[in-house]
Parts: structure tokens; C-alpha cells; sequence
């Protein structure tokens, strides 16, 4: 179960992408965004108020505050970040940087803060590298000709 | 040059991003954190409006589907911030990304969303099993 809630993600993923280029051609970037998380918004409060209505529970606004803010602050960075790339540089580093992004700062928090990363993993990371990089070049070279 | 900085960076964000939820999830329950992920960004998002008003288009009206990737959005954050503490966030971002690697060939080849129809060519069955063994090898190994 824990592992096909993330593959299952994935595919929610690909399907925003898709539907939000859509959106921002008609609304424009910024004006997606914001129709993006307001919806977001609501369907989570229902989503609270339905199953978890009384249970919020915050320990503090010290230890909290920040924590409150740098999700959402992060989330417009994945958003700014991938905007800015997609027509600057080729399809092949929109797909490879990311992800070597992503499993730099992954691999150092399981290290460091869960302490669970395993030799597996890196190893895993790193096929999954190899893969991605095969795929893309092997589009290029194919669409190419 | 920059550009592939900005690439890492897009990446190193999603990684914080799902970290900071789950942090978030961790103090006011999955559901809350995910209310709270959302208000702030769309805060943020429409200060941000506020201080550099881009271009208005005219949007008419949208199609329902248009409003799903928010609902989408709820359930992505959920569901990571959930997976990161039962697996770890190497393990859920590798998952997640098979699973966008699959969706997105499955839309290439039917040409889902309007998108141009490009058929699935049995080479990339290599890259996927590389990427596949992978998943395979973060979960068993």
C-alpha cells in the first residue's frame, strides 16, 4: 500500500502538468497557480473538516510557524523553477536535472534526518538515472531522424 | 548555464517541499497540513500577483476538468506526506517518478489531452526496465 500510493502519484503528477499548461495558456501562469491552490484549498478543508474535523493539533507557534511556511514556499519554488526551464533548455535536462535534484536532497534527508537511507537506494537512484537517461536520448535520436 | 542550475533546483525544492509537509502533517495531522500547504501558497501566490500584476487573459468559462489538478494537488501532498514516514522520501519519489514516467507514455501512446499521439516503441521497454529494477532495488536491497 505504501508503495502504490506514490506510484498512483505519479500519475496524478503527469496529469496536472497536462491539465495545468492548459489552464495557464488560458488564464495565464500566475493566474493558473492561484485557480490551482485555491481549489487545492478548498477540497482540503472538506477533506479536514470530513475526516479529521476536531483533531488539529499544533504544539506551538514557534516550532510551527516556519514549518507552516516552507512547504507552500518550496511548492512555488518547484513551480518558478520548472516554469522558468521548460522552453530554455532541452526536454532531456528538464527531466534529468530535477531528478538529480530531487535525489540529492532526498538521499542527504533520509541520512541525516530519517536515517534510513541504504546502499539499495542509492543503487536504485542510480538505475533509475541510467534508465531516464536512455529513454530521453533514445527520444531525441528517434524523433530526431 | 543558470537554467541547468534552475533544473536542480526544481528538484532539490520538490524534495523540501514533500520533507516540510510531512514536518507540517506531523504537528497538525495529513489533512490540516495539506489545508494549511495550500492557503499559504495561494497567500503567497496572490501577493505575489498583487505586487507584479502579469497580464490579465480573458478566460471565459473554463471546463470542469480545468479545476482538477487542484483536487489532484490535495491528494499528491497527502499521499506523500504519508509515504514519507512509512518509506522514506528516496523511496516515495523514486515510486513517483515511475509513475509519472508510465502515465506519461500511456498519454504519449493514446494521445490523451489533446496531446499529438506518439506511439510506445518496444526500445524504451529498456529504459523503463533500468528504471524499474531500480524501484526494485530501493525497496528490496
Amino acid at each position: 500500500m505504501y508503495y502504490l500510493l506514490p506510484f498512483i502519484v505519479g500519475f496524478l503528477i503527469v496529469f496536472s502538468a497536462l491539465v495545468n499548461g492548459q489552464v495557464a495558456q488560458r488564464l495565464g501562469t500566475t493566474k493558473g497557480i492561484q485557480t490551482n491552490f485555491l481549489v487545492g484549498a478548498v477540497a482540503a478543508l472538506v477533506l479536514a473538516l470530513v475526516f479529521n474535523a476536531f483533531t488539529m493539533t499544533i504544539d506551538g507557534p514557534e516550532s510551527s510557524s516556519m514549518l507552516l511556511m516552507m512547504g507552500s514556499l518550496f511548492g512555488l519554488g518547484v513551480l518558478f523553477f520548472t516554469n522558468t526551464i521548460v522552453t530554455k533548455i532541452s526536454a532531456l535536462y528538464v527531466v534529468l536535472l530535477p531528478f538529480i535534484g530531487q535525489m540529492l536532497v532526498s538521499g542527504c534527508i533520509d541520512y541525516f534526518y530519517l536515517d534510513i537511507l541504504s546502499k539499495g537506494k542509492i543503487i536504485g537512484a542510480l538505475l533509475i538515472l541510467a534508465g531516464i537517461f536512455y529513454n530521453a536520448v533514445f527520444e531525441r535520436t528517434f524523433e530526431g531522424a | 548555464m543558470m537554467y541547468y542550475g534552475f533544473g536542480l533546483f526544481a528538484g532539490m525544492c520538490v524534495a523540501c517541499m514533500i520533507f516540510f509537509n510531512n514536518l507540517l502533517s506531523q504537528v497538525v495531522g495529513v489533512y490540516w497540513g495539506t489545508f494549511i500547504y495550500h492557503t499559504i501558497a495561494l497567500i503567497l501566490i496572490t501577493a505575489f500577483s498583487l505586487i507584479y500584476k502579469p497580464s490579465r487573459k480573458s478566460g471565459g468559462r473554463l471546463p470542469l476538468y480545468y479545476y482538477l489538478p487542484g483536487v489532484a494537488s490535495v491528494l499528491t501532498v497527502l499521499t506523500s506526506s504519508y509515504s514519507v514516514t512509512k518509506i522514506g522520501l528516496t523511496l516515495t519519489i523514486g515510486l513517483s517518478f515511475f509513475g509519472q514516467l508510465i502515465f506519461s507514455n500511456i498519454v504519449d501512446h493514446l494521445g490523451l489531452f489533446g496531446m499529438k499521439k506518439r506511439p510506445f516503441h518496444p526500445k524504451k521497454m529498456v529504459g523503463l526496465t533500468l528504471i524499474f529494477s531500480g524501484v526494485l532495488a530501493m525497496i528490496y536491497l
